[in-house]
């Protein structure tokens, strides 16, 4: 180290050490927030304006029991959508979509989606759930292929200025997160309108179910929020609660604002933490408690979209606190999402469902050298239409087991 | 592990500052050049043949590792006198996870097994992190369980880690300074451990411990039965340091680097903490082990933590936000590793059974290593265990509401 660099060191830790002790003296009030909800009402909060169970904690018995009681009603209204159109028989084959986490990687299911209708043999979902990047994806994919066309231009036409500005250190050292992400805040206020909630609320009468997963930083516990029983109200109220949702779904901690959710629990004023789902899951389809098949019998397939390779990817690491902290974070999160697929599928075994997965293949190898760079995920979108526009025979059938060395090779 | 929330404002502090000069000026803690993409499966351990360590999710290396458990069930046949064809007795298996101090639990419940009088010999014992440093004495036996209490009922933070200033935070590999660990590990690690290890590699018996290596990112199972038997250079101090790899803390502590050679070339690895990747394993999901050998098989997991959330108020600073963020994310990961190994062993007919840290254990957990905490979570993981509490047959569905619900 030379003597200049020396000089700079010392000078980085005095400012550092200044700005510490400007902090504790100046509390700033910009990022001041409410009480959490006690560890003990947690189960009891409601959100001002609507039902209890317009979410669901699904690791609380009661809240299951919740969730449960609200599937068997979607199929009675299956039914009675069923006989307005003259069939009265047992409940019909249905298939579930499950659109995981995976920022800009997003871009692959929403191209899947695309190259699905494209294909002609996209279900209607009964079920469809969405976590971060996949939570944006799922309110259209959950309307049907009218809906394709703002799935494309939202990730083929948008770059990294249409999500987050970058924030100064200060405000960084002393707000709530790295990047402002006002600019994806009205990217889903254009996208997500009261014409689209309306006709979510229209679906839900049919009997068809949407969610999406949160988390709840105080409590550290995901939270499933049934968008269809928000819409219902088809308010300005309920507009604004979804967004909120969708936007919470997809805020990485540390990287963007949380979003304060404001509740109500024994009758005192509380406000909820909520960040992104994939802090707790990367992708979900219902509370692992419940028993779906025990609950009502039927045929169901599961689709699941898993926004990311699995395949590990290579870089030198520089031996330095930060750089590693975050490789280590990528690491955790890659197979966090594994971990997700091999909870789906016990659960699937065990509920008699078909399972189905997709994800980035490894052949995929345009540089990912920024995020939300639109010429990459552009690319993206085209490997998931193509993969879709060639069938459905292609889908994974379990969690894949071997990803390096022999890529064809897939142990039965 | 959680930190401390004033070193975390210091570390924002930082972050926040660095990008002011972080170019040309300092230097980084030199490190060799990376194994390169496609040499990654040929990376040899200097000295060592290939099969002392295993990539789990990579075809040779799996075919490598069948073959490895193919020929510890010829040394244990060979020990037992069991001819060829002759159907093997059963066996029991041991997966012990990470979790910091929460090892107290782990060590505190064999300790109890031991007292329980049902404890069984092994076949496998995994470790990570944590669970890699209980992994040897658990491994090695009841003789051991002296050695386990003392590791973790009457060390405290300043055995496993000393801090350090905020300029070698910024410009070195991690924010504390693990020397300590690295005494402890070589006080109870000693060439009299590995000697009995390889001694139990000649009746078919395997430790496997978890490491991550970060260049990759991919975990990496390394077979300590096999590096104690076989002839290589700098032996216990590669076992040492296998285990100190696989307990670090990425940006906690400092990680592990392991000289390489590929092709004639040398390069450096990178390891970490093997709960990076995964907080309990047992083996690659890839290898069907019924197909491999038919015999009665029951695996224990030993997770060490607890299950149920923790509540906390989360300060609405970006750096309180994602700590308590990533801590959120291993509680979780180690959700899905559980219903990953659940799975694995429902379709190879293993018989599955779980402990986990009971929520009603209520210790104030304050500071990291406190010896109080810990020694209050040995008794609960040793009165489990004595007083024959029931395993889990399957990964908890319910962890908050009713607890009578749970398992249906």
């Amino acid at each position: 180290m030379t003597r200049g660099c020396r000089w700079i060191l010392f000078a980085f830790a005095a400012l550092t050490a200044l700005l510490v002790g400007l902090f504790f003296v100046f509390r700033p009030s910009g990022v001041e927030r409410q009480s959490a909800v006690p560890s003990e009402l947690q189960g009891l909060a409601v959100v001002p304006g609507f039902s209890t169970f317009i979410r669901y904690f699904p690791t609380d018995a009661t809240h299951v029991v919740e969730f449960e009681n609200d599937i068997l009603a979607s199929n009675e209204r299956e039914r009675l959508e069923l006989a307005r159109h003259g069939y009265t028989g047992p409940l019909p084959p249905v298939s579930y979509l499950a659109i995981s986490g995976g920022g800009d990687n997003g871009a692959f299911g929403a191209g899947l989606l695309n190259g699905w209708s494209a294909a002609g043999d996209r279900p209607t979902f009964k079920l469809v759930t969405g976590v971060s990047t996949g939570a944006l994806i799922a309110p259209f994919a959950f309307l049907g292929p009218a809906y394709d066309k703002t799935l494309r231009s939202i990730y083929t036409g948008i770059s990294l200025r249409d999500i987050a500005l970058k924030r100064s250190p200060l405000w960084v050292l002393l707000g709530d997160a790295m990047s402002d992400n006002a600019p994806l805040r009205h990217l889903v206020e254009r996208t997500v309108t009261q014409e689209v909630l309306n006709a979510i609320a229209d679906e839900r009468d049919k009997g068809r179910v949407l969610l999406v997963a949160t988390t709840n930083l105080d409590a550290r516990r995901p939270v499933i929020w049934n968008i269809t029983d928000i819409a219902t109200a088809r308010s300005e109220l309920a507009l604004e609660l979804v967004r909120k949702i969708l936007i919470a779904s997809s805020a990485i901690p540390g990287t963007f604002p949380p979003v304060m959710i404001d509740v109500l629990a024994g009758d005192k004023a509380y406000q909820e933490m909520h960040v992104d789902g994939a802090t707790s899951a990367q992708v979900f389809v219902y509370p692992s408690a419940m028993h779906l098949q025990q609950l009502a019998k039927r045929k169901r397939t599961l689709y699941i979209i898993r926004n990311a390779r699995l395949d590990p990817e290579w870089a030198q690491v520089e031996r330095r606190t930060v750089p590693i902290a975050f490789r280590a974070i990528s690491c955790l999160v890659q197979f966090q999402g594994i971990g997700d697929l091999y909870t789906i599928y016990t659960v699937t075994q065990r509920d008699q469902m078909e399972y189905n997965l997709a994800f980035i293949p490894p052949t995929f190898n345009y540089p990912h050298t920024k995020i939300f760079d639109t010429k990459y995920m552009t690319e993206l979108f085209t490997v998931g239409e193509r993969m879709a526009v060639k069938g459905t025979d292609w889908w994974w059938k379990r969690p894949p087991v071997l990803l390096s060395g022999v890529g064809e090779e897939r142990v039965e | 592990m959680t930190i401390e929330i004033s070193k975390s404002f210091l570390l924002s502090a930082a972050v926040a500052a660095l990008p002011l000069l972080a170019q040309g000026c300092a230097t980084a803690p030199p490190r060799g050049k990376a194994v390169p993409a496609e040499l990654q499966a040929a990376a040899n351990v200097i000295g060592y043949p290939a099969g002392i360590r295993y990539f789990p999710r990579d075809a040779a290396h799996v075919a490598e590792f069948e073959s490895d458990y193919l020929d510890a069930l010829t040394r244990e046949r060979a020990y037992l006198h069991i001819s060829p064809g002759t159907k093997l007795p059963p066996v029991a298996y041991l997966a012990i996870s990470g979790g910091g101090d929460n090892g107290a639990f782990g060590a505190g419940l064999l300790n109890g097994w031991t007292k329980a009088g049902t404890r069984p010999t092994f076949k496998i014992v995994t470790g990570v992190s944590t669970g890699a440093l209980i992994a040897p004495f658990a491994f090695l036996g009841s003789d051991y369980d002296e050695k386990l209490k003392a590791l973790y009922t009457s060390v405290s933070l300043h055995d496993i880690a000393k801090e350090r200033s905020l300029l070698s935070i910024v410009y070195g590999d991690a924010m504390a300074d693990t020397t300590p660990l690295h005494n402890l590990v070589k006080k109870y690690l000693t060439q009299e451990v590995v000697d009995a290890i390889a001694a139990e590699h000649e009746k078919g018996r395997i430790l496997l411990i978890a490491t991550t290596n970060l260049d990759v990112r991919r975990s990496v199972i390394w077979n300590v039965t096999e590096v104690a038997a076989a002839n290589g250079p700098n032996k216990l101090d590669l076992i040492q340091r296998i285990l100190i790899a696989s307990a670090a803390i990425p940006g906690t502590f400092p990680p592990v680097m392991i000289d390489v050679e590929a092709e004639g070339q040398k390069y450096q690895e990178m390891h970490v903490d093997g709960g990076t990747a995964s907080q309990v394993f047992v083996y690659p999901a890839a290898i069907q082990l019924s197909a491999l050998a038919e015999r009665d098989r029951t695996l224990y997991v030993v997770r060490n933590a607890r299950l149920d959330p923790e509540w906390a108020e989360t300060d609405r600073r970006t750096l309180p936000i994602a700590l308590r963020a990533i801590t959120c994310l291993i509680q979780n990961q180690g959700v899905g590793d559980l219903y990953r190994i659940f799975a694995i062993a429902q379709r190879d007919n293993v018989d599955f059974n779980l402990a986990y840290i009971p929520r009603s254990f209520q210790v104030q957990h304050t500071v990291d290593f406190d010896t109080n905490y810990m020694k209050a979570l040995f008794d609960v993981g040793y009165q489990l265990a004595v007083e024959k509490r029931e395993w889990e047959k399957k990964p908890p569905v319910l962890i908050s509401g009713v607890d009578q619900a749970r398992g249906q």
